[in-house]
C-alpha cells in the first residue's frame, strides 16, 4: 500500500513539476537551445552559493539550509529507494538514514528559527490568497507558484510536518511505547515522511523558480 | 428381486471396508467429556493373544496390540516421533539430529532420515535400521527404525530373538511413577526390544539379555532365554490390568529425551538453575506442543495454518493478525509491551533470540543433550559422554531467516569428495583401513583423541590407496576440508559440507526481566556484544591453537557493518537530545507565530465587525 501510494505520489509531484515548468517558463528567452540549457544549469548551481550581500544571520540560515538540503536528499534516497525497490530499509542504507536524520532536523530547526520572521504572512500574501479565491490570474507566471505566499505555505507546512517525522522515530527509541505503539509510530513516520518529502519538493521548486525570476529581474 | 439381492450381497463387503476405514477406534474420538477414561485393559501379546496371570510362560505385552485395540496405531506411527525414517513424511524445519560419534575415527556426524540440509541418512554412514536402534535406541520411543524389518540375514536372526521395539506409548503417556525410562533404555541396550515397554512399565520384571544369546537361539523352544514375570496384583479378578495414563504427557516423560545440560554450570550447582518460565508457571510441555490422533506435535512455529498459529510464542502472547476473533493471551499468557524495542527486531529475530537459552557470554559454552549424550541413564549402564561437542546458545539465522538461539555441532568425518558432492566413508570402513593410525591406544578419555596433521595425511593416504573409483578422499573437521595433493602435501580449505549443523534452541525460556534488551540497547548493540561477537569454537580433534569464529559471521552478517552499526549507538543519546531539542525549538516557533497569526486574524475580524 505504502509502496504504491508513495510511487504514485512521487511520480505525480515530479511529473507535475516538469509539466508546470513547461507550461509556465521562468524566462522569455528561447528555452531549448543548448546555450540556454547550459546557462540554466549553471544558474541553478549558483543558487547554492552564498551571496556576498548576505549578513551573518542570513549566511547561517543559508548554510543550515544547504546542509539540510543535502541531508534531505540523502534521507529521501535512503528512506524511499529501498522500500520502493526491494521492500525494506536496512543495512548501510539504514545507517546512512539514521546518520543524516539528526542533521536534517537540526538544520531544519536553524532554518525555521532564522527564517520564521522572513516567511511570516503579510497583507500582500493575504491579498494574493484572496486572488486565488476569486480565481483572478497573477500578472506574470503561474498564480499558484509565482508569488511569495506559495513558498511561505511550503515553509510552514514543512516546519509543521518535520515534527511528526522526527518525533515518531525519536520517541520509538525511548521506552514510552510498546510493540503495537512501535508499529503505530513506524507507520506514522513513513506516511508523515512521505507528505513532508512532497511538501519540501514543492517548496524547493517554488524557491528555485523565485530565485531564478529574481535574478532575471536584476 | 434375486438380482437386487445379489447386488446387495456383492456390495456388502465393500461397504464394510469403507465403514471400517472411516470408523474411529474407541480411543480416537472425543465425545466432549473432559474426564480421563480409566485404562483398565486386557493385555495382548504381539500376536494378539490375551495375557493372563495364570500363564505358565507369560509373554510381554505388545503396545501395538494392547493400545492399538482402541487407538489408531497406524495413524500414530505417522507422528513426528515415529516417522523419522520415512522420506514421504514432510521433513519440517531442521531439528535435533542423531549424532554418530566415534572417538577412534574422530567422527561426529549428524544423522537423520528426514533429509535436513547438513545431515546424513543412516544408510549414508553405513548404519542399517538394526544398527540405528543399537546406537540410538536408549532415547528412542520405539517405532520408526526400531520397527523396520532387517535387511541383513544376521539381523533377521537377531530380530527373531529380540522382537521389534514397537512404539512405546508408555514412554510418553505413562503417569505411573513406577515407569522407568532408564530401564527401557537398559532393555534396548540388551536388545530385549520386545520386552522394553513391559519392563519399563513397572508391571513386570524381565530377566535375560537377548544380545548375549546365540543367533540360533529359538525363543519358542530353547530354555534360558528372556523371561518376564508380571508383578503380583497387576491383574484383577477379571484378568484386566490398570494403566495410569496421561492423555497429555507429563513433563517428566518429555524431559527424559528432551533435557539439556550447560557444562559451564558445575554439576553440584545444577540445583541453582531455574526451570523454563512456563514450567515454573505450571504450564506443561504439551500445553503448547499439542497434537491430534496423528501425533504431529506442534513445534511452536508461526505456522501458516491459522488454526494452530496461536500456539506459537507470538500467537499465544500477541495474538494472530487478521483473525476474526482475538487469539492472544491463551493460557493466561501476558501480552508483552516490548517498550522501546523498534519493530525491526521482530522482523529480524525470533522471540527466542532474546528470551531463550542462557544469556550470551563472551564465548559460547558446551552443552549436552539427553538424546545425544544419553543423559538420564541410571545404574550400570550410566554413561558420562563428552563427545560429541555441542555448542549453545549460538545465535544464528534459522530456517525462517530470523535470528534465534541454536545448538551447533561441527561435523567431523572422512569422506569422498567428487565434484562438489561429499559422501561420508562409513567409520567402520575407515577403522578397518587405517586402524594402525587411528586405533592407537591413548589414555582412555571420553573426548577427542588428538590427531596431528601428519596423521590426517597418513590416513588419507591409506584410504586413497585402498579404494577405487572417482573422487578424492578428504577429512572434514572444524569447518575445514583437508585433502592431499599429488605430492602428498596436506591442503586445508573451505567447503559447504564442513559448515556446522545447527538446530533451534527454544527452551528454557527466561523470565521477561532476564530477556535481552531489558536493560538497554547496549545488551546487544555494543562493539563487543556477545550477541554478535561471541566466539564459537571451531571444534576439531586436530592439534593446534583453538580456532574461533564470531557469531556475526555465522549469522551471515557483514562483520564491519555490524561493528559500525553497534558503534553508532554511542551517538544514540546525542541523537535523541538533538532531535528533541530541535523539535522543541521548531514547535516553539510554530506556537509563537501561530499565536501571532491568531492575534492578527482576530484583530482583522474585529475591525471588519466594527
Amino acid at each position: 500500500m505504502f509502496r504504491v501510494v508513495s510511487l504514485i505520489a512521487f511520480l505525480a509531484v515530479f511529473g507535475g513539476i516538469v509539466l508546470h515548468h513547461l507550461l509556465f517558463p521562468c524566462g522569455s528567452e528561447k528555452r531549448f537551445s543548448i546555450g540556454t540549457l547550459i546557462r540554466k544549469k549553471v544558474h541553478l548551481f549558483t543558487l547554492l552559493f552564498l551571496e556576498q550581500t548576505l549578513n551573518w544571520g542570513s549566511r547561517l540560515r543559508k548554510l543550515a539550509f544547504l546542509l539540510g538540503l543535502l541531508s534531505f536528499v540523502v534521507l529521501l534516497l535512503t528512506g524511499f529507494l529501498p522500500p520502493l525497490l526491494w521492500g525494506r530499509l536496512e543495512g548501510y542504507w539504514l545507517m546512512l538514514h539514521a546518520t543524516f536524520a539528526p542533521v536534517l532536523i537540526a538544520s531544519a530547526a536553524v532554518v525555521v528559527i532564522t527564517g520564521a520572521q522572513r516567511y511570516r504572512f503579510v497583507k500582500q500574501d493575504a491579498d494574493h490568497l484572496a486572488e486565488l479565491w476569486t480565481h483572478r490570474k497573477a500578472r506574470q507566471g503561474c498564480w499558484l507558484t509565482d508569488c511569495s505566499a506559495a513558498a511561505k505555505v511550503g515553509f510552514w507546512l514543512a516546519a509543521a510536518l518535520s515534527l511528526p517525522v522526527a518525533l515518531t522515530m525519536v520517541v520509538s527509541m525511548t521506552p514510552l511505547f510498546g510493540t503495537y505503539g512501535q508499529e503505530w509510530l513506524f507507520e506514522w513516520h513513513r506516511w508523515s515522511a512521505l507528505v513532508f518529502a512532497l511538501v519540501v519538493l514543492f517548496t524547493l521548486y517554488v524557491l528555485i523558480r523565485s530565485g531564478i525570476r529574481k535574478d532575471m529581474e536584476i | 428381486m434375486n438380482r437386487l439381492l445379489m447386488v446387495m450381497v456383492l456390495l456388502l463387503p465393500a461397504s464394510t471396508v469403507v465403514r471400517a476405514q472411516e470408523e474411529k477406534l474407541l480411543g480416537d474420538g472425543n465425545d466432549g467429556n473432559r474426564s480421563m477414561p480409566v485404562h483398565l485393559v486386557e493385555l495382548l501379546d504381539e500376536d494378539g493373544r490375551r495375557i493372563r496371570s495364570t500363564d505358565v510362560a507369560p509373554k510381554p505385552f505388545s503396545t501395538q496390540q494392547t493400545c492399538g485395540e482402541c487407538h489408531d496405531y497406524g495413524k500414530i506411527s505417522q507422528g513426528w516421533h515415529f516417522s523419522g525414517h520415512d522420506p514421504h513424511v514432510p521433513a519440517g524445519r531442521p531439528g535435533q539430529p542423531w549424532m554418530f560419534s566415534d572417538a577412534r575415527t574422530r567422527t561426529q556426524l549428524p544423522v537423520s532420515g528426514r533429509g535436513w540440509m547438513g545431515t546424513f541418512t543412516p544408510e549414508q554412514v553405513g548404519l542399517t535400521a538394526w544398527d540405528f536402534v543399537i546406537r540410538f535406541g536408549s532415547h528412542h520411543p520405539g517405532g520408526s527404525y526400531s520397527a523396520m524389518d532387517p535387511t541383513e540375514p544376521e539381523h533377521t536372526l537377531r530380530q527373531n530373538i529380540s522382537g521389534q521395539y514397537e512404539i512405546n506409548c508408555l514412554a510418553c503417556h505413562s503417569a505411573d511413577p513406577k515407569y522407568d525410562a532408564s530401564l527401557a533404555a537398559l532393555q534396548v541396550a540388551r536388545q530385549n526390544y520386545r520386552w522394553a515397554a513391559a519392563a519399563a512399565s513397572g508391571k513386570a520384571v524381565v530377566t535375560g539379555t537377548a544380545s548375549a544369546l546365540s543367533s540360533f537361539f529359538d525363543p519358542e523352544f530353547d530354555e534360558g532365554g528372556i523371561e518376564i514375570t508380571y508383578a503380583d496384583g497387576v491383574f484383577d479378578k477379571d484378568q484386566m490390568v490398570f494403566f495410569d495414563i496421561a492423555g497429555k504427557p507429563q513433563d517428566r516423560q518429555c524431559y527424559f529425551c528432551h533435557s539439556y545440560q550447560d557444562l559451564r554450570v558445575d554439576e553440584s550447582l545444577e540445583w541453582t538453575r531455574d526451570l523454563d518460565v512456563h514450567s515454573a508457571a505450571g504450564i506443561g510441555c504439551t500445553d503448547c506442543h499439542r497434537n491430534g490422533v496423528d501425533h504431529k506435535l506442534l513445534r511452536g512455529e508461526e505456522t501458516a495454518d491459522g488454526r494452530f498459529a496461536s500456539l506459537s510464542c507470538k500467537g499465544c502472547h500477541l495474538g494472530v493478525a487478521d483473525e476474526p476473533t482475538p487469539q492472544g493471551g491463551r493460557l493466561g499468557a501476558p501480552v508483552p509491551r516490548h517498550a522501546g524495542i523498534p519493530q525491526i527486531h521482530f522482523d529480524k529475530m525470533n522471540c527466542t533470540a532474546c528470551h531463550s537459552g542462557t544469556w550470551p557470554e563472551e564465548s559460547v559454552g558446551r552443552w549436552r543433550t539427553a538424546r545425544i549424550h544419553k543423559l538420564g541413564l541410571h545404574g550400570l549402564h550410566k554413561v558420562d559422554l563428552r563427545l560429541p561437542h555441542v555448542y549453545a546458545p549460538v545465535l544464528l539465522k534459522g530456517d525462517d531467516d530470523k535470528i534465534g538461539p541454536h545448538y551447533l555441532v561441527w561435523p567431523a568425518f572422512w569422506a569422498i569428495l567428487d565434484g562438489d558432492d561429499v559422501t561420508p566413508i562409513p567409520p567402520a570402513d575407515v577403522l578397518a583401513t587405517a586402524s594402525s593410525i587411528l586405533a592407537v591406544e591413548v589414555e582412555r578419555e571420553d573426548d577427542w583423541r588428538p590427531l596431528t596433521e601428519e596423521q590426517v595425511a597418513d590416513v588419507l593416504g591409506l584410504l586413497a590407496a585402498g579404494r577405487q573409483g572417482d573422487g578424492t578422499v578428504v577429512y572434514i573437521s572444524g569447518g575445514k576440508l583437508y585433502q592431499q595433493t599429488d605430492t602428498g602435501d596436506l591442503v586445508v580449505g573451505d567447503h559447504p559440507a564442513a559448515a556446522p549443523y545447527a538446530w533451534p534452541l527454544a527452551h528454557d525460556v527466561r523470565p521477561a526481566a532476564q530477556s535481552l534488551g531489558v536493560r538497554s540497547c547496549a545488551d546487544c548493540h555494543t562493539t563487543d556484544s556477545p550477541f554478535f561477537f561471541a566466539g564459537v569454537e571451531m571444534d576439531t580433534p586436530i592439534q593446534g591453537d583453538k580456532q574461533f569464529v564470531q557469531m556475526v559471521e555465522l549469522q551471515g552478517i557483514d562483520r564491519f557493518y555490524m561493528w559500525a552499526f553497534n558503534a553508532s549507538f554511542v551517538f544514540r543519546p546525542m541523537l535523541k537530545v538533538v532531535a528533541f531539542a530541535a523539535c522543541g525549538l521548531i514547535g516553539l516557533v510554530l506556537l509563537i507565530y501561530g499565536l501571532k497569526a491568531l492575534v492578527v486574524i482576530s484583530r482583522a475580524c474585529a475591525q471588519e465587525a466594527q
